[in-house]
């Protein structure tokens, strides 16, 4: 178990399943279960092909 | 916030608009199969913002309402024994039985109980054990949620917590999509894959549905820039005749998926037939729970005997379900059936496609 910051709100949540995730790490939380870790990167990767004019 | 603001950024969500309006030569329906993706299309208006000859449906995605009749009475046989309390999601309380909804059996005196959990179920079984009262979790959701609910099993084995059992409404996604794929005119020319099913599970088992059906299938998010996105990446592949799997939403999707979460899945539940609402029997596509874990299956434990279930028979929340009709094509639709009077379980869920458009739709926009 690991304590989540959802914006302001944290949450006792299940992080068995991303063993890989340290401190500070986005998580995507399901109905108390951790099902995975964000990847900065990728994010960025999608957002720059859209960057606005 | 980080990591949503950017998403919904009305300039980048333009530029994909326009994209999308300069691809499109032809009419193309593209179907998802995601509650979470059902709603935000609606409430965010991304249908408004495409041209008129792409249609986008909504495919057989809200966990909730494509749970059976036949469950929601087996779960109210088990929540009226008194020694049981019954656990689950919120929506699950006003989807109608044959006859009344678990919020009814409540009413009448069930301890029926919301949680945000299976780890909360767990808890309670835990404050509960040895005074012969049981905890009963309804377990319904796709691969997404099926991995908490396995893992929550797994300690109650562990634990031998006989104070606890789960009624298990799990789905699968991809014997889903085959059946609709099944039918010799399917619905849709490309799909938009549910990010979060996705997380888990990862892409390789939509890589044989794409080949056979000759069906693009982009994996998206749920923000108005991801599915913009998601939408331009499926028209632009129909637009040149390729049907591939993409991942649009690699930010949160591995190809492989969340491992630990896939084996604790396959550890915990195998596949089974399963009744769909809307859609009927469909081989492979529930997960039940192994032999192994028999002492914890409330549907073992508690057999329902009694009538077979009936749906009311003004709803069309079948039709719905598989993209075969619109909400507004119901002639209950705000007028017999609303959220707080719903005949079917997709105007219960906020995930279900009824409910997203009486909320968002109903109204004029001003």
């Amino acid at each position: 178990m690991g304590v989540v910051d959802f914006g302001g709100v944290t949450k006792e949540v299940c992080l068995a399943t991303v063993p890989d995730a340290v401190i500070g790490d986005w998580v995507v939380v399901h109905a108390g279960f951790a099902i995975s870790t964000v990847d900065e990167e990728a994010a960025r990767e999608v957002l720059s092909w859209v960057e606005a004019p | 916030m980080k990591h949503v603001d950017a998403w919904r950024d009305p300039q980048r969500a333009q530029v994909l608009a326009d994209r999308i309006a300069a691809t499109v030569t032809r009419p193309w329906r593209i179907m998802e199969v995601c509650g979470g993706q059902t709603h935000a299309l609606v409430r965010f208006g991304i249908d408004r913002l495409l041209p008129e000859s792409l249609t986008l449906l909504h495919g057989p995605g809200c966990p909730v309402c494509v749970t059976p009749t036949a469950t929601l009475d087996h779960a109210i046989a088990i929540a009226e024994r008194p020694e049981v309390v019954l656990c689950t999601f919120g929506d699950m309380l006003r989807v109608p039985g044959s006859d009344g909804t678990l919020a009814d059996a409540k009413a009448r005196g069930a301890d029926v109980r919301v949680v945000y959990s299976p780890l909360d179920a767990l808890q309670l079984a835990r404050q509960l054990a040895g005074t012969g009262r049981i905890v009963v979790f309804l377990a319904v959701g796709f691969e997404t949620t099926a991995p908490g609910v396995a893992l929550a099993v797994e300690v109650a084995a562990a634990e031998q917590l006989d104070s606890f059992a789960a009624l298990c409404a799990h789905v699968r996604v991809p014997p889903a999509l085959e059946a609709l794929l099944a039918d010799p005119e399917p619905v849709m020319d490309g799909l938009l894959a549910a990010g979060h099913v996705c997380a888990v599970m990862g892409i390789s088992e939509y890589l044989p549905i794409a080949e056979r059906h000759q069906l693009p299938i982009v994996v998206t998010g749920f923000e108005p820039v991801d599915l913009l996105d998601g939408i331009l990446a499926v028209v632009t592949q129909l637009e040149a005749g390729r049907h591939e799997v993409d991942n649009r939403y690699a930010r949160v999707v591995r190809d492989e998926g969340t491992r630990a979460a896939r084996e604790a899945l396959q550890r915990v539940f195998q596949p089974a037939t399963r009744d769909w609402r809307g859609m009927g029997p469909i081989p492979d596509s529930g997960l039940v729970l192994r032999p192994a874990y028999a002492a914890y299956d409330a549907g073992r434990r508690f057999p329902l005997d009694g009538e077979p279930s009936h749906d009311d028979p003004a709803c069309i929340a079948g039709r719905v379900l598989v993209g075969r009709a619109k909400p507004m094509d119901c002639a209950a639709f705000g007028t017999r059936c609303t959220p707080d009077h719903p005949l079917g379980a997709t105007m219960v869920s906020s995930e279900g496609a009824c409910a997203a458009y009486f909320r968002y739709r109903s109204r004029p926009t001003p």
